[in-house]
């Protein structure tokens, strides 16, 4: 993984049109401005988990997976 | 009692208290507005949440504390806001004010987990809901819902 530093105020550049700018720090926070073109997707990552999980979630749900679901709680 | 036809359950009844509004949808499924909360005596504690306008939609949950008994969730003001709890309130209280319920995956072949990174909220007054995501709690998206070293070992 590339490690930059950076102080509030500056920024870097991803490819010819993404920018990520440092607008503030706090102590356990930062706050980040971007610029990009609209076509580009920008997640939280944890939103993308959350997305891949529900999908992941909804395609094992089968009447076998619950029963044997159910039988694991009521043995564990 | 209303009906509604299921994709892997056949129909499942409900009572009317117990169809959810989610004004944002879930992650993935955003244009999900509608669900309701079904429980059948036979597979609790297992709670259904089924879409009340997709009938392939149906997700397994568990109350959190179920799954953890000693879980906390700081609910984020925004999301406050979005379930309808009024603005500088006092926190809402689990299983008075508000329910946790974990969304569980069964993949075929491994062990089940359940997701206490971003568990549905449901004010449980208003009835309105939202998986509510919190990256910087201790809970994994995927946390483990039988760890091995709970299971028995002559199983």
């Amino acid at each position: 993984m590339l490690v930059i530093r950076r102080k509030a105020g500056e920024s870097l550049l991803i490819g010819p049109d993404v920018e990520v700018e440092v607008i503030d720090l706090s102590h356990s926070r930062v706050k980040l401005g971007i610029r990009a073109p609209r076509q580009v997707l920008i997640l939280r990552k944890e939103a993308k988990l959350a997305a891949d999980q529900n999908v992941e979630a909804w395609r094992a749900v089968s009447a076998e997976a619950l029963r044997s679901l159910v039988s694991q709680i009521r043995h564990a | 009692m209303p009906q509604i036809e299921t994709l892997p359950f056949g129909p499942l009844s409900y009572s009317d208290d117990a169809v959810l509004e989610f004004p944002a949808g879930l992650p993935a499924f955003e244009e999900q507005t509608r669900f309701v909360l079904v429980e059948r005596p036979d597979e609790a504690p297992v709670i259904f949440l089924q879409s009340l306008l997709r009938p392939d939609l149906t997700f397994l949950t568990l109350p959190a504390q179920t799954v953890a008994p000693d879980y906390r969730f700081e609910i984020p003001t925004e999301d406050l806001a979005l379930l309808g709890f009024p603005a500088g309130g006092p926190p809402p209280l689990p299983g008075r004010d508000v329910l946790y319920l974990a969304i569980v995956t069964t993949p075929a072949g491994s062990a089940p987990t359940a997701n206490l990174m971003a568990p549905i909220v449901v004010n449980l007054a208003s009835r309105r809901a939202a998986q509510v995501i919190r990256p910087d709690t201790d809970y994994s998206h995927q946390h483990p819902l039988f760890p091995p070293s709970q299971e028995s070992p002559c199983s």
